[in-house]
C-alpha cells in the first residue's frame, strides 16, 4: 500500500479510484486511516471471502520465509517498529485493477509479505485504459 | 484457491464499510471509473 500512496493523485487523474480491503476490524481500520493518512477508503471483509475468491495466498512459510525475515530485519535496522498483531501473519495481500466495465486488467496476488507489484506496471495498465477511453 | 485472470469479469462480493454498512465490491467500479483494489494483509 505504501508504495501506491505517492502516486494516488496521478492514479486518480487516470479515471481510477483506489480502494483498500482488509479483514481487520472497524476500530483498526480507523486507526490505520489516521496513521497512514491514506487518501482512499477502506472496506472490510472479516470473513476473508474476497481474499479467497481473488486468490490471495495463506501461508505461514511465506510469512516467515527467508525473504520476509530479511525484509523485517532491514526494517528493524532502519529503526521501524512493527505493529503487533493487527492482522494474520500467514495471510498475503495483493493488488488488482478492475476497469469501469468490471473486467480484471491487472492481477497480482503477493507471494510473500515483501512481494509487491511494480507501481510502473500498474501505471502502464492504467495509462492504456485511459488511452482506450 | 481461485485464480483471477486478466480479462475475466471481476467477482462481486458483499463487503462492509468501516461504518459496518454492507456494500457490494462492484460499487467500486460501477461508477464509470476504474479501480485499483489493494488487499491488505494487516492494518499496520
Amino acid at each position: 500500500m505504501a508504495q501506491v500512496v505517492p502516486f494516488a493523485e496521478e492514479i486518480n487523474s487516470l479515471n481510477t479510484d483506489i480502494l483498500a480491503v482488509s479483514f481487520g476490524t472497524p476500530y483498526w481500520a480507523n486507526v490505520w486511516l489516521e496513521e497512514t493518512e491514506a487518501p482512499f477508503p477502506i472496506w472490510l471483509d472479516p470473513e476473508k471471502e474476497s481474499y479467497e475468491v481473488y486468490g490471495m495466498i495463506t501461508s505461514k512459510w511465506a510469512a516467515w520465509g527467508p525473504s520476509n525475515l530479511w525484509f523485517y530485519a532491514k526494517a528493524f535496522l532502519r529503526g521501524e517498529k512493527t505493529k503487533g498483531d493487527r492482522g494474520e501473519t500467514g495471510q498475503m495481500g495483493g493488488n488488482f485493477i478492475i476497469d469501469k466495465d468490471g473486467i480484471v486488467r491487472f492481477a497480482y496476488p503477493s507471494k510473500n509479505p515483501a512481494d509487491r507489484p511494480e507501481v510502473a506496471k500498474m501505471m502502464q495498465v492504467l495509462r492504456e485504459l485511459e488511452r482506450r477511453g | 484457491m481461485a485464480k483471477i485472470k486478466v480479462g475475466q469479469i471481476a467477482p462481486d462480493l458483499k463487503l462492509m464499510t468501516k461504518e459496518e454498512e454492507p456494500i457490494q465490491l462492484s460499487q467500486a467500479w460501477g461508477n464509470g471509473r476504474n479501480v485499483l483494489i489493494i488487499f491488505l494483509r494487516h492494518l499496520a
